[in-house]
């Protein structure tokens, strides 16, 4: 049997159904985590902070949601409505928790040394998480039902669920909705202006305090999105859902080059996938080990992560 | 006037901010809606008076200007004399009975059965806080003053070193003594300070000696406390003791970190950050699994020699998985079996004496010469390659140093717990150790002591608060950096002074430009 | 350095370690410590609220013996490190009796430094079994059933009420998941009448686990079994649902519990799920349900009911001792009878939880229902 023959008949022997639930799965996870990592390599595109407490506003998006959703359950509106009046509800409210938290936390620092930025997103990591254990509940809450029913899905049900669907067609709408916004308008390029060189674009009158807030915003909002389609998937929130979700997020960003908006898709998507074939083919006891062992494999590399364009450094 | 305006917008922004998860619950009985206005109104009112401090701070600290924080009046009317003192006199008196009513919260315990309201008890803690620094702030030049005249007073002894000397031993006449003067509660916690203070500096010397940006550093730490686990486990505590493992576990340690530098040597920045994140998982994650093969290191070895490899060598390693690993034996002491209360202050006199030594090994470290080089590669990569630092060395020697220290504090930790599990070396914990260098002071070893004493004290001080104590952790963290970013001790350069040359090395890790 | 500085470093250290002002002498201190924060508080809070409960219920009847009962609550969460704290400054506080610590690694962490001062403690929730059974810590007690008890149970059910063939079993990676789940297996290959097609760990907190539950259906087995908590069996029942697989999903006590049901809603229904017999009928029960509602205004979480009967236990021993004096105490324990949600209790000469005895729940009607399995 030659070479050819042995991988032919390999290819035959691969349950074609199966990788493509594993796909899908991964695309799933993979959407989630690109929706969050987006917050986290806008920011750090601008002013160079990793935003560890970016994924509290996620969770936080997530608690508003399920709030406002109980207020109107309890009004008797119908459940697609809820949907999408808790969604909106909670984008403003994670915007307006990002863009005070950068006038708080971050603001008074801009221009102290690179790390302390850094530990003050710490704390308001683990203060967020605590603000909300306390004034909410420790417990796991259920999250409501509100997704309409998909008939047109039924065929394909053991292979896609309908959350999923919905969260594949909302983060693909979203990521193409802000490369719009990035490409085509005036703020959108006011802020690749800041992130390319800030002093240069403040000279050109670019108000860079109004752009970092906006970034604050529009990257917090992301996450609310991102929280209220995974809580609407999982149907569970509790206070410290955001802990893990933010730490791979972040690991996305950084594996499609930190900074670059397409990386932070393009690399959570390759995690989630990378997550899912370690589960599916391997053992899903190491699936993080293995994502993480692919993160480290790529970035030896390719230094700058997959999108990410190296600098040249100029003596 | 305008200020007044002001701080009620901010107390309305964060009253509507925190509404919907402060003010409203859904019922967990019967879904109904709970609302719970009174915990707005508590905010608002905190809110508006802690806004001013706020800003007052703000501008104290020049970070805005008084016109920009709408506090010119108040400024302009400090600056009237006796008016300053009127004021910090007043302030005291606001803020005085909020550490005093801590303090008897703290005597009296939890009143009978009503859990006592978070946002008051918070904003007290907060208030507390703020009054303290501002008390602290406006001593400064007189505290100045005292430590000068302090300063002298030793110095007149002796030499320059006199006075270094004199205090060290007055800090061991305080030190010493001390387990059997409080309890063994404060014993065990000093302790794990000291051991922290170890984790620091270890820590230091990656992240503020040779600035490479570690966030994995916990792996280390486990690699000492497992290995002192392990191999006590399998040979039993007679063969190798503490005292031989406390070496082998630094030396596993130190393995593990110029492992993990060999393939990072090309990464900067954060992407170096990542990847330690990475391997730190990765090091959670094998320990949760359980078990260790050794089988490559036994395949290596066989290649070299034909006799029959030990059973420890090809079995692979239990490593107790989330089950963890008990009954690890206190420190021995010349075979004296000791009781509890003994171990531990057996084990604090350990600790005490290896931050000691960690403490005078990281300085004179620094002032090597891989300690320039490690310096000079912080500040410019290229240009220190230039100037003919072999890169390669310096991080390698920075991660497997530092990596070095850990590997000590995880098998005095382990010795200290007598029980490890993978729950003690999360992520969350190499954040902390993070937090303890920035916060005291990047670079300065003195300052990651008082970090360490800071972050691993203040949340057992607040145990009083229970359920609150990581709340007001989380938000001490955020106030002492936007107040003192450089942390709490800014490393002095070593000034050098050639004839005919400015002195311009002087305060480089403190700049800052106002925002 | 500055020479002042490490001056003032050894005058923190010492603020901040100065005692704390003493707590009035004439009452019984009950230590509690747990994971009252942190991502574990979940289980660690509704413990503490449970001692409150009986705390509360006691004194209001004129404490014990003429003494008071008054809680110290310390949180641990579940970090070993920190349990060593907890249990350290329960013994510098005096505290004569203590019901805790929520987690096994926790409870390992600080019951050497009980037994070292001879302070009876009673776990609510630490299942490993060589915590009583290895006779390492005689002063420890626990109402809660050991890993291998209800494995055995789980194992027993699979194979002999549901007839599995191919059983694929998962586990959370925790010390309590894991452990069970490895027992089952061992059960499960000494039976030998069924085969273990699966065994493999999931992330908890993960936001998605198709990919393994995909991996469960590909195998083909007939009976999942879970070791873990309820958060991730919601997770993994809705999407078994979702995706219509034919499989029975059995689990233990870490899902048998009304945040189950409210996570699941009708999805859940179906899953079988071990736990202590079901005393919920009882007016004990019903009121000790009724008691938290109005003091906390939630249901009951988990371990609630265990760490009731815990409290209640304790405190009964005491109130029959006539002191808190460890022998005295764990004699008490050992021999007299009380009743608490779980039935009537006394201890083993281990420390294991007597007359509590087991059974297996199925959903049913958003309800758990005894299946009488065993039952003679």
């Amino acid at each position: 049997m030659n070479i050819f023959e042995a991988i032919t008949s390999y290819v035959v022997e691969i349950d074609w159904r199966y990788f493509i639930e594993l796909v899908f799965s991964g695309l799933t996870k993979g959407s989630i985590y690109a929706l969050i990592s987006l917050g986290y390599t806008m920011v750090y595109g601008i002013i160079e902070l990793i935003n560890f407490a970016h994924g509290e506003i996620y969770m936080i998006g997530a608690f508003t949601g399920l709030i406002v959703a109980g207020a109107l359950g309890a009004l008797g509106f119908p459940s697609l409505g809820i949907l999408v009046i808790a969604a909106l509800v909670a984008v403003i409210y994670c915007a307006a928790y990002g863009y005070t938290m950068e006038k708080i936390a971050y603001r008074p620092l801009r221009g102290a040394q690179r790390l302390s930025p850094l530990i003050s997103a710490i704390g308001m990591s683990i203060f967020l998480g605590n603000y909300v254990l306390n004034a909410q509940t420790q417990d796991f809450v259920r999250f409501p039902d509100l997704l309409p029913p998909m008939p047109f899905l039924d065929p394909v049900s053991d292979i896609l669920r309908p959350s999923s669907f919905l969260i594949i067609v909302c983060s693909a709408t979203v990521m193409i909705a802000l490369t719009l916004f990035i490409k085509r308008t005036r703020l959108g390029k006011a802020m690749r202006a800041t992130a390319q060189n800030r002093k240069m674009a403040m000279l050109l009158g670019i108000d860079a305090d109004r752009i970092i807030s906006a970034t604050f915003i529009i990257g917090s909002g992301l996450a609310a999105i991102g929280g209220i389609l995974i809580a609407s998937h999982t149907l569970q929130i509790n206070f410290n859902i955001g802990f893990l979700a933010g730490i791979k997020a972040f690991t996305a960003a950084v594996l499609g080059g930190i900074g670059s908006i397409p990386g932070a898709m393009l690399g959570g998507l390759v995690l989630g996938c990378c997550e899912s074939f370690a589960a599916g083919y391997f053992v899903s006891d190491y699936e993080d080990m293995v994502a993480f062992a692919i993160l480290i494999l790529i970035l030896i590399f390719r230094p700058s992560g997959l999108l990410g364009k190296a600098k040249v450094q100029k003596v | 006037m305008k200020g007044l305006l002001r701080s009620l917008l901010v107390s309305l922004w964060f009253m509507a901010l925190t509404f919907p998860i402060l003010a409203i619950k859904i019922s967990p009985l019967d879904g109904g809606i709970i609302w719970r206005f009174e915990n707005s109104l508590w905010l608002g009112v905190g809110v508006f008076l802690l806004s001013f401090i706020w800003r007052a701070m703000l501008v104290l600290k020049g970070i805005s200007t008084p016109e920009e924080a709408d506090m010119a009046g108040f400024f302009a009317a400090m600056q009237k004399p006796g008016n300053k003192e009127r004021a910090i006199g007043i302030a005291a008196l606001l803020c005085g009975p909020a550490p005093l009513c801590l303090t008897l919260y703290d005597a009296l315990g939890l009143p009978e059965g009503e859990p006592l309201p978070f946002i008051p008890m918070a904003l007290a803690a907060l208030f507390a806080l703020f009054g303290l620094y501002t008390a602290f702030a406006s001593f400064r030049g007189r505290r100045q003053a005292a430590y000068a005249r302090l300063a002298a007073a030793v110095t007149k002894t002796g030499e320059a070193g006199g006075a270094r000397t004199a205090l060290m031993l007055a800090l061991c006449a305080l030190l010493l003594p001390l387990p059997w003067l409080v309890d063994i509660y404060r014993v065990n916690i000093l302790a794990t300070a000291f051991i922290w203070i170890m984790l620091g500096l270890g820590l230091n010397i990656v992240v503020g000696q040779a600035g490479l940006l570690v966030l994995g550093y916990v792996a280390f730490y486990a690699v000492g406390a497992y290995s002192y686990a392990v191999l006590n486990a399998a040979f039993g505590s007679d063969v190798l003791g503490f005292w031989l493992l406390l070496p082998v576990g630094g030396l596993c340690a130190a393995l593990a970190g110029a492992l993990l530098s060999l393939p990072v040597l090309r990464l900067r920045g954060d992407y170096l950050a990542i990847v330690t994140l990475g391997f730190g998982e990765i090091v959670r994650i094998t320990l949760e699994g359980g078990s260790l093969s050794l089988a490559p290191v036994a395949w290596l070895i066989s290649l070299f020699t034909d006799a029959p490899l030990p059973a420890w060598l090809t079995a692979p390693l239990d490593l107790g998985g989330p089950a963890g690993i008990g009954s690890i034996p206190y420190p021995g002491f010349f075979g004296l079996k000791l009781g509890m209360d003994d171990s531990i202050r057996f084990v604090y006199y350990i600790a005490l004496g290896l931050a000691f030594l960690t403490v005078i090994a990281v300085a004179r470290l620094r002032d090597s010469r891989i300690g320039r080089s490690w310096m000079a590669l912080r500040e410019d990569e290229i240009a220190c390659e230039a100037m003919g630092v072999n890169k390669v060395t310096a991080k390698l020697s920075a991660f497997a140093l530092g990596a070095c220290w850990a590997g000590f504090g995880g098998v005095l930790f382990a010795a200290k717990t007598t029980f490890i599990n993978p729950a003690s070396f999360t992520f969350m914990e190499s954040a902390l150790i993070l937090s303890v260098v920035v916060l005291g002071g990047l670079g300065s070893i003195l300052g990651v002591a008082l970090g360490a004493c800071v972050l691993i004290l203040l949340p057992e001080y607040l145990r009083s608060f229970n359920e609150y104590r990581m709340l007001i952790f989380g938000a001490s963290m955020v106030i002492m950096m936007v107040f003192r970013p450089q942390g709490l001790i800014t490393p002095r350069a070593k000034k050098r002074r050639i004839a005919g040359v400015n002195d311009t090395a002087a305060g480089a890790g403190g700049q800052r430009r106002a925002a | 350095m500055r020479s002042s500085q490490w001056f003032g470093l050894a005058v923190a250290c010492l603020t901040l370690s100065l005692p704390v002002a003493a707590i009035a002498a004439d009452a019984i201190k009950l230590g509690v410590p747990g994971a009252h924060t942190g991502d574990l508080a979940g289980y660690g809070v509704p413990e503490l609220n449970a001692a409150k409960l009986v705390v509360d219920k006691i004194n209001a009847a004129g404490g014990i013996n003429g003494k008071m009962v008054e809680i110290i609550a310390q949180d641990d969460q579940c970090k070993p490190d920190l349990a060593t704290n907890a249990a350290t400054k329960l013994i510098a506080e005096n505290v004569e009796i203590v019901m805790g610590h929520t987690c096994s690694g926790a409870t390992k962490a600080a019951l050497p430094m009980y037994e070292d001062k001879k302070i009876v403690s009673i776990s609510p929730s630490a299942t490993s079994p060589e915590l009583t059974q290895k006779g390492q810590f005689p002063h420890f007690f626990r109402t809660t059933p050991s890993d291998d008890a209800q494995a055995r149970l789980g194992a027993d059910f699979a194979l002999k009420a549901l007839k599995a063939k191919k059983i694929a079993i998962l586990h959370d990676k925790g010390d309590y998941g894991k452990g069970y789940a490895e027992f089952v297996k061992q059960f499960i290959e000494e039976e030998g009448s069924a085969k273990v097609v699966f065994f493999e760990g999931i992330t908890p907190g993960a936001v998605d686990y198709s990919s393994a539950v995909q991996k469960i259906g590909r195998s083909g087995a007939d009976v999942l079994i879970f070791g873990g908590y309820y958060p991730e069996a919601s997770k993994l029942i809705t999407n078994i649902r979702a995706r219509k697989m034919k499989i029975d999903f059995v689990s233990e006590d870490g899902v048998k519990t009304e945040a189950f049901l409210k996570l699941t809603g009708k999805e859940g229904e179906g899953v079988y799920a071990s736990s202590s017999r079901d005393y919920s009928d009882l007016p004990l029960t019903k009121e000790a349900y009724e008691a938290h509602r109005k003091m906390f205004g939630s249901e009951p979480g988990q371990f609630f009911e265990l760490a009731y009967a815990a409290t209640q236990a304790l405190l009964n021993a005491v109130a029959k001792a006539g002191t808190t004096e460890a022998e005295a105490v764990m004699k008490a324990l050992r021999t007299e009878y009380v009743d608490t949600p779980l039935g009537s209790i006394r201890f083993d000469e281990k420390g294991d939880c007597e007359g509590a005895g087991f059974a297996m729940f199925k959903v049913e009607g958003g309800k758990f229902v005894d299946q009488k399995f065993g039952v003679e």
